[in-house]
C-alpha cells in the first residue's frame, strides 16, 4: 500500500513537471513569434521606399 | 509599482486528504476533488504572489492586466488536467494562455518576467500538491 502511493504521488509529480514544462515552453516559444514579428514591423517601417 | 501589502501565503490547514467526505478512486480524481475544495484559495495566492512582485501588472496595453488575472485559472486548469490525462494524453494548449503571450511581448512585459511568473503558480501548485500529500500517510517513513 505504503508502496502504490509513493509511486502514485511520482507518477502525479511526473505528469504535472511534464504538464508544466510543455506549458512554459509553448508560451515562451509563442512570445518569441510575437517578438520576431513586431521587429519584422519595426523593420518594414523603417526601411527607406 | 510598490509590492502591495498583505500579499497571501498559500492556504493553510489540514493535509487536505482528511477534509473529504468519500475518497476518489484515483490520485488523479483525490487532487481534483482536493482542489475543487480549495481552488479560491489557490487562484488567490497565485494571484498574490503575481501582484507581489516588482514587476508592474499594468502594462503599456490596458488588456494585458485583464489578461493576466483571467490566465491564472486556465494555466491551473491545464496542469490539471495534464495531470489526470497522464503524459501519454497531454491536454491542448490553452489558446488564451498563447494569446497572453503574444500581449506580453507587445506590452513590453519581458519575457523573464512572464516565465518568473509561471514558475511562481507552478511552487504553489506543487505546494498544494505536497499538502495533499501528507494526507496519505502510507508514504511517510516509518516512526
Amino acid at each position: 500500500m505504503g508502496l502504490n502511493r509513493a509511486s502514485d504521488l511520482k507518477r502525479l509529480l511526473r505528469s504535472l513537471a511534464a504538464t508544466f514544462g510543455r506549458l512554459i515552453l509553448a508560451v515562451s516559444e509563442e512570445y518569441g513569434r510575437e517578438v520576431e514579428q513586431l521587429m519584422a514591423r519595426t523593420s518594414e517601417r523603417a526601411a527607406p521606399s | 509599482m510598490p509590492r502591495p501589502q498583505g500579499a497571501q501565503a498559500p492556504p493553510q490547514g489540514a493535509p487536505l486528504a482528511g477534509r473529504r467526505p468519500s475518497a476518489p478512486s484515483s490520485p488523479q480524481a483525490a487532487l481534483r476533488a482536493a482542489l475543487r475544495e480549495t481552488r479560491g484559495g489557490l487562484e488567490a495566492a497565485i494571484r498574490a504572489r503575481i501582484e507581489g512582485d516588482d514587476a508592474p501588472i499594468e502594462a503599456t496595453d490596458p488588456e494585458y492586466g485583464a489578461g493576466l488575472r483571467a490566465a491564472i485559472p486556465l494555466a491551473i486548469d491545464y496542469c490539471l488536467d495534464g495531470i489526470e490525462r497522464g503524459e501519454a494524453s497531454p491536454p491542448p494548449l490553452p489558446t488564451g494562455l498563447l494569446f497572453q503571450a503574444r500581449v506580453a511581448a507587445r506590452s513590453k512585459v519581458p519575457l523573464g518576467v512572464v516565465m518568473r511568473r509561471y514558475f511562481a503558480g507552478y511552487v504553489l501548485l506543487g505546494d498544494f500538491m505536497a499538502r495533499e500529500a501528507e494526507g496519505w500517510a502510507s508514504i511517510e517513513p516509518p516512526t
